[in-house]
């Protein structure tokens, strides 16, 4: 027994010599397998303990099992102090690039129009969606387009076979949606529209818009003017200065147009603003009695507003996008500009 | 439209600055942007006097004058043919810069010196005429500066007018705008027009053949007329407006019409060909020479005006070169007529023609103003043309149109704006507006002929609250409408997907959803497209049928720029033809190519290939809450059929990809290979199903053995996966493929499959013996299924 005593002895003072003396990892792992491996020097120690008294078992197994303690921490910390020596300061080039992972881009057209329709839909309106290929009666005619009159003439049309056009903007909606529902009704429809125009940096054959719309008794335009006031606080900037410019659009009377000041020149005259001063970004307006009649709402009863706005424009305006055409080109160098 | 700021002035009495005026208007409705003039421009130009012309020395077309400007002379050389002495010419001084670009300074030409430029139009920037030398009337002061007397320093309006508002595509009609909103009456003064003795019916009757085109027709007579230059101050006027100055005849008629909104024609009575003006629809295939020089050939949509045999104009849009006032006139029959809006914008169409005639007969002009626009006309013919006007008019009114008479509830007002409207302020601003109002609790409102916009309440209630100003109605502080708004399902899953194949690193997409025609052919011949029949472009020509198109035209778009590695996705809708409508679902489509996840240094990067698109596909299914998706080989059109698959989630198929056909892709300039998909959307919706409890996590270990075994390379590794899980029963966890590998020392035809399992069980730790049995079982049915032998 004694002897086994003096082994574990030696073996303590030759293994804690060597170990804290071991000069890389793998004679560290030499040393690991000569002493604690399946052949090792503590292993083989340990299976004789089986041929002793009781005793003796417990004497001299928990000594070896406190030396094998010992040497695993002694072992395992030597083990940080060479692994710390080969990653030391200076000896990493963390400046090589990690591994390409990418993270993608949504179209500038979707952040925009996500923001424009998230406002809204705070505001409690809903989301709908029409056809793009509409016949005359939703894009025109229930819109309180005269046939035949110069009004049509504004928005350039493109015809397709089976006797329907591409809609021109996205108000025939109002007229799909009030079918179908009865007040109150408050929709948003983002969506994509037409027209056949020359295509150049100015202008597309296809762009997107936004139509807002709520019926309802008691709506007045100055309910308008609190939601589009919000709007343009949350998409533009809290405070930026509003105007109202009375125009015409068949299906609303009356009718509005609003600018914005031009956050370019603050109001002074740019070459964006064309030196007004001042940026047009929405159409808008009281949904014109034709209107609610042709859906067959009772227009003494209830009253609505409606107003659309593109979404291209305020992109361009927002990035100083100068070529619509880019925004169809899916080039990915322009596409990764934006999040 | 344009009008200058010193025409409106004088019509509406207004005192507001050109700045302060340019807003009104705007705030009612009128857009007007505010051309300021530049007078640096102008700077040393100043109205000279030739004393002396000789004819150049040297220079056969140049000639050599003495100009006098009050207090020097200066020898300037010229080149335009129409310079004479005794002219009065605008005279630019050497430090002149004419329209900021052409610096004017002394110059020496073959031997004889210059001292400044004889001025043309265009070089002034009054317009584009560049035929001679500007002359100016005989009484221009010598020595003053040219934009002074030119009346340069008007500002002008340029205006626009919504095609409802047909009344203000004249000053007079803007000129009532802004007396209304400067709460000033409105009275536009009328000059007395002297009549000779002989009277107009003596020289022209008129017959209308179709009064719902025509209903009416009025003429006057002025004889004895002189053709010469207008005087300076009409010409000027033109040039504000953007016509051309022709001759003094021609000119009034403009003129007339930029005040009133009138447009009126002169034939020249003596090459008219007879004494009745007839106005009928052309017959079929009638030919007729517009005075542009253009002949046409018409049919009954064109309403003509012709003398009883031949047409003389298309009425309402242009005249003929037949009877076109010439510079022997002497005889006008001067036409002022109200066509119907409808006839004449079918007319115009057909025609082909658009003139500033048109533009205001199809936007509708005041029938009962036709007189008084034809006695403005004569009146001013005669003071600046010489001649005499024949007594009376002659007026075929056929079919009168009334005013209207609309009752309005003042609280109408109220009730759409918001605002708090005063009554009297309602009343006061559709008096100003040229209306009748007789005061009641509902208004009795007659509206004048020149407004053919309102017909209805809502119309004047527009009126009110435009002049009101719609920046003056409050702003509200509350919103209303429904308690909640539902989810929209479709704008959800968009979201969800985007956010999604984002996260994997793709770039998002956006086509116009035109295709062309024979590109899309080529992707699926199959189907045949919704055709677009009026495009101007064969790009635009027919709706796309496959987000394929899209995401290739992207693809190619970014190669052509050396962008090589790719991975792009577009939502969107194809266009389908349908039983009643088309149809159009949405899809959602994906495109792989070159090594989108990019070069790394520390291993190869990878091509893209059809198990880097499944593997997106996966992970979009799991992102989704779909069933694993599986693919099954399968032509789809616009693929290469030997990579072509369904793309199915829990045995539904969602779509279709693969590799998109070679030839297809070189269609599009892309040379390397693509992997793409298209999804349907709907299909991409996770039905609402039963909600499962949660699966406890494992109490007990696992045990990891490891598998290779080579099989016929015909057997797919979903057979063997299935095969291992079917035979481990509930012991097998997880089955995953970690090698392929062919070649020595494999046989040929064979393939080996390596997988890991796990074995674990929900009660108990399992005994190593019992993994044994189980996975010595799995190698044992591998064996009699597939034929597979252990790889070791
Ligand atoms: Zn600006």
């Amino acid at each position: 027994m004694q002897i086994i005593l003096d082994e574990l002895g030696r073996l303590e003072t030759d293994a804690v010599r060597q170990i804290t003396t071991a000069g890389t990892l793998d004679i560290l792992e030499e040393l690991r397998v000569q002493v604690l491996g399946k052949k090792g020097r503590l292993t083989a120690i340990l299976r004789g303990l089986k041929d002793l008294t009781p005793d003796q078992k417990r004497d001299i197994g928990g000594r070896a099992n406190q030396l094998k303690s010992k040497l695993e921490e002694l072992i395992v910390s030597r083990r940080d102090e060479l692994m710390g020596a080969a990653s030391g300061p200076g000896l990493i080039d963390v400046t090589l690039p990690g591994r390409p992972l990418h993270h993608g881009h949504r179209h500038l057209v979707t952040l925009v129009m996500d923001q424009i329709v998230n406002i809204f839909q705070r505001m409690g309106f809903e989301i709908a969606d029409g056809p793009d290929i509409e016949t005359d009666y939703y894009n025109f005619s229930a819109l309180n387009f005269p046939p035949d009159h110069p009004a049509r003439d504004e928005q350039d049309t493109f015809y397709v076979e089976g006797d329907r056009l591409l809609r021109t903007h996205t108000s025939g909606v109002q007229v799909r949606e009030f079918e179908k529902r009865k007040p109150p009704v408050k929709i948003i429809a983002p969506g994509l529209v037409f027209r056949n125009e020359a295509v150049n940096a100015r202008a597309h054959c296809v762009f997107h818009q936004v139509e807002g719309f709520f019926v309802d008794t008691n709506v007045t335009f100055s309910d308008l003017k609190g939601v589009l006031e919000a709007f343009v606080y949350e998409f533009f900037g809290s405070g930026v200065a509003m105007r109202y410019r009375p125009s015409f659009f068949p299906f609303t009377e009356p009718s509005a147009e609003v600018d914005i000041r031009c956050f370019f020149c603050g109001g002074k005259g740019c070459p964006i603003c064309k030196n007004e001063g001042w940026l047009e970004i929405l159409g808008s307006g009281m949904i014109d009695p034709a209107v609610l009649k042709n859906v067959g709402y009772d227009s003494e009863r209830v009253s609505g507003y409606a107003f659309g706005m593109g979404v291209e424009r305020p992109a361009m305006l927002r990035y100083q996008v100068n070529d619509i055409r880019l925004l169809f080109e899916n080039d990915i160098r322009f596409i990764r500009q934006f999040r | 439209m344009r009008l200058p700021y010193s025409w409106l002035k004088e019509l509406s009495g207004i005192d507001w600055s050109p700045e302060e005026t340019a807003r009104r208007l705007t705030a009612s409705g009128t857009a007007c942007v505010l051309e300021m003039p530049n007078p640096e421009h102008f700077q040393n130009v100043v109205i000279g006097h030739i004393t002396k012309l000789e004819r150049h020395p040297n220079a056969d077309r140049l000639v050599v004058t003495e100009v006098n400007t009050g207090d020097a002379s200066h020898t300037v050389i010229c080149g335009a043919p129409n310079c004479a002495v005794g002219q009065k010419v605008v005279l630019a001084l050497p430090g002149a810069n004419l329209k900021g670009e052409l610096a004017v300074k002394p110059i020496t030409m073959r031997g004889v010196k210059s001292a400044g430029m004889i001025c043309a139009e265009d070089e002034l920037g009054i317009s584009a005429d560049h035929a001679g030398i500007m002359v100016l009337d005989p009484d221009a002061p010598i020595g003053q500066p040219a934009f002074e007397y030119l009346g340069l320093d008007d500002p002008v309006f340029n205006l626009e007018i919504t095609p409802n508002r047909p009344d203000c595509l004249s000053a007079i009609g803007v000129a009532r705008e802004l007396a209304v909103l400067a709460g000033r009456p409105y009275a536009p003064k009328i000059d007395p027009l002297h009549e000779g003795s002989r009277a107009a019916s003596d020289f022209i009757k008129i017959t209308i053949a179709d009064s719902q085109a025509c209903p009416r027709y009025a003429a006057r007579i002025i004889t004895g007329l002189k053709i010469g230059p207008s005087p300076w101050w009409i010409r000027r006027r033109l040039l504000a407006c953007g016509m051309r100055p022709i001759n003094n005849l021609v000119d009034i008629t403009n003129y007339v019409m930029l005040e009133t909104g009138q447009p009126l024609h002169g034939f020249d009575y003596d090459r008219f060909g007879s004494q009745e003006v007839v106005v009928r629809r052309a017959t079929e295939g009638e030919s007729f020479t517009t005075l542009d020089g253009k002949e046409h050939r018409l049919d009954p949509t064109v309403l003509m005006i012709t003398n009883g045999h031949a047409g003389v104009a298309a009425a309402g849009v242009m005249g003929g070169l037949e009877s076109e006032v010439a510079d022997t006139t002497t005889t006008v029959l001067l036409e002022s007529a109200y066509f119907d809006p409808g006839v004449v914008r079918k007319s115009a169409r057909r025609l082909g023609l658009a003139t500033e005639s048109s533009y205001r007969f199809e936007r509708g002009i005041d029938p009962n103003g036709v007189v008084r626009a034809a006695d403005r006309a004569a009146a001013m013919m005669v003071r600046f043309g010489g001649g005499e006007v024949a007594a009376g008019v002659v007026d075929n009114y056929a079919r009168t149109i009334s005013p209207v008479k609309i009752a309005l509830r003042p609280a109408q007002v109220r009730r759409i704006s918001g605002a708090d409207v005063a009554v009297p302020f309602t009343e006061t601003t559709l008096r100003g507006l040229g209306m009748d109002v007789t005061s009641g609790d509902t208004l009795s409102v007659v509206v004048p002929t020149f407004r053919p916009d309102i017909t209805r309440e809502i119309d004047l209630v527009e009126e009110v609250i435009r002049v009101y100003g719609l920046d003056n109605i409050p702003v509200s502080r509350q919103n209303g409408g429904p308690l909640y708004t539902p989810t929209h399902r479709h704008h959800t899953i968009k979201t969800d997907i985007r956010n999604i194949l984002i996260g994997l690193g793709f770039e998002e997409t956006m086509g116009t959803g035109f295709a062309h025609a024979e590109r899309l052919q080529k992707i699926d011949p199959g189907l045949d497209p919704i055709r677009v029949t009026n495009s101007m472009s064969d790009e635009f020509g027919v709706m796309r049928t496959r987000l394929l198109y899209s995401l290739l035209l992207s693809a190619g778009n970014n190669v052509r720029h050396r962008n090589m590695d790719l991975a792009i996705f577009e939502i969107g809708k194809v266009y389908l033809k349908g039983e009643k409508a088309p149809l159009e679902p949405e899809y959602a489509g994906v495109l792989l190519t070159g090594r989108p996840d990019g070069v790394y240094w520390k291993g190869k990067a990878f091509e893209s290939d059809l198990f880097e698109l499944k593997g997106v596909l996966a992970a979009l299914a799991e992102g989704l809450g779909l069933e694993p998706v599986s693919l099954r080989l399968e032509p789809a059109p616009g693929y290469d059929p030997a990579q072509s698959v369904a793309i199915l989630c829990g045995g539904q198929v969602v779509g279709h990809g693969g590799l998109v056909d070679r030839r297809i892709c070189r269609m599009f300039d892309i040379k390397q290979d693509c992997f793409g998909a298209e999804l349907e959307l709907t299909q991409l919706i996770a039905p609402e199903r039963a909600r499962k409890p949660f699966v406890s996590l494992p109490k007990f270990p696992a045990s990891t053995r490891d598998l290779a075994v080579i099989v016929d390379a015909s057997v797919t590794a979903e057979a063997v996966l299935n095969e291992i899980r079917a035979v481990g029963g509930g012991l097998v966890e997880a089955a995953s493929l970690f090698d392929l590998f062919t070649g020595e020392p494999v046989p040929a035809g064979k393939k080996s499959l390596a997988f890991s399992i796990s074995y674990r069980a929900a009660d108990k730790t399992l005994e190593d013996e019992e993994v044994d049995r189980v996975h010595g079982r799995i190698v044992e049915y591998l064996g009699q299924k597939f034929n597979a032998r252990l790889r070791e």
